[in-house]
């Protein structure tokens, strides 16, 4: 069972689940629990031969009823692959699926803020291969989504809105857009290629987009991790993180994806270390301007 | 929010709700035997997705096609 404690030095709430101290690690592809499961083999996590998509209660969850809840995503019964290789149709299929659990998870009288997630990469704390992603819902606003609030407060109205003029007005950290939907390095990016994928009209969560802007979604999406995975010739590592409203009716918030990659070069990771934890700020070797051209180029590389 | 969640099926009875339509899917329910839920998100359509590599496991034997 997950607790949580005050920290009253820093203002913010500490979750505590123990029980994930023996979580699944990097098993052996054979001993995968998020593959389908095979005839006469041990039951997996999921009880059939093939599937789509799937969603389950993570069996070591941070935070479960009646206090919130913790999902797996799992994208495909391919154990291979990556969100980015996801045949198209797929990541489409996917944002439906985000936009059901949060629907389903924000309508609990118990959660305040549903966050979608994927870690890729050991670099980041990936336990499972298998491609896959999760949800937490929080019995509460956490402080990330706190300050986009106040970000609001501080521009007058939408922030992401207000940066997403911006950064299309400038262009130059612009790496990916359509008629739904906008990439780019963000002006004071903290990490090397922090990408965001950002909504052009305001939709405060998935639940308000149209069939199209999901569609767009899932392409920025695929464009911006192929072009990472591009970018060093190399399996890119990031955290990918849904950021919507919050889920009490507040109805504050716009729908957008932030990346947080650790790779400054194809073998140098960037740290948190004394300075950003320490202090709270991040000290940047590479301008913005600059990783958005070599990622732009990336993703061009494409077609 | 909307509205509030379906009702789910009985804990650990490991079947499958006939589903509902979600957008483009089918939204299917079961209640794994240890009591955790479980939701699988079909095609609406019945077809199946393409793999990246365009293989897939057969149902029936789990080996690739």
């Amino acid at each position: 069972m997950s607790s949580r404690r005050f920290n009253e030095l820093r203002g913010e709430e500490v979750a505590y689940a123990v029980a994930r101290q023996d979580r699944t690690f990097l098993p052996p592809e054979d001993h995968c629990p998020l593959d389908p499961t095979r005839p006469g083999a041990p039951v997996t996590e999921i009880p059939f031969p093939a599937f789509e998509i799937v969603v389950f209660d993570n069996l070591f969850p941070s935070f479960e009823a009646p206090e919130g809840a913790a999902e797996v995503v799992v994208y495909t019964d391919d154990h291979h692959g990556s969100f980015a290789a996801l045949e198209p149709a797929r990541a489409q299929a996917l944002m439906w699926v985000w936009r059901q659990r949060y629907e389903e998870l924000g309508a609990r009288p118990d959660v305040e803020y549903v966050l979608i997630f994927e870690n890729r990469g050991v670099e980041v704390g990936t336990t499972l291969h298998h491609p896959h992603g999760q949800i937490y819902a929080f019995p509460l606003l956490p402080p990330v989504a706190a300050l986009e609030l106040a970000a609001d407060a501080r521009l007058g109205g939408c922030a992401p809105c207000v940066l997403l003029e911006r950064e299309l007005a400038g262009g130059e950290r612009v790496v990916w857009a359509d008629e739904h939907v906008a990439a780019y390095v963000p002006f004071a990016a903290r990490w090397p290629y922090e990408t965001h994928v950002v909504m052009r009209e305001h939709r405060p969560s998935l639940v308000e987009c149209t069939p199209g802007e999901l569609d767009s979604l899932a392409a920025a999406l695929q464009a911006v991790t192929r072009g990472f995975d591009r970018l060093f010739e190399r399996e890119f590592p990031y955290v990918m993180v849904v950021h919507q409203a919050p889920t009490t009716g507040a109805h504050a918030g716009h729908l957008h994806v932030e990346f947080y990659p650790p790779l400054r070069t194809a073998t140098k990771l960037k740290y948190l270390a004394g300075c950003e934890q320490g202090a709270g700020t991040f000290i940047m070797d590479v301008l913005p301007e600059d990783s958005a051209a070599a990622l732009a180029e990336a993703i061009g590389r494409g077609g | 929010m909307p509205s509030a969640p379906p009702e789910q099926p009985p804990a650990g009875d490991g079947g499958e709700d006939e589903g509902e339509r979600y957008g483009p899917l089918i939204v299917r329910r079961m209640v794994k035997e240890d009591g955790r839920a479980l939701i699988r998100f079909d095609r609406a359509d019945g077809k199946r997705f393409d793999r990246a590599d365009g293989k897939r496991f057969d149902r029936a034997d789990g080996k690739r096609e």
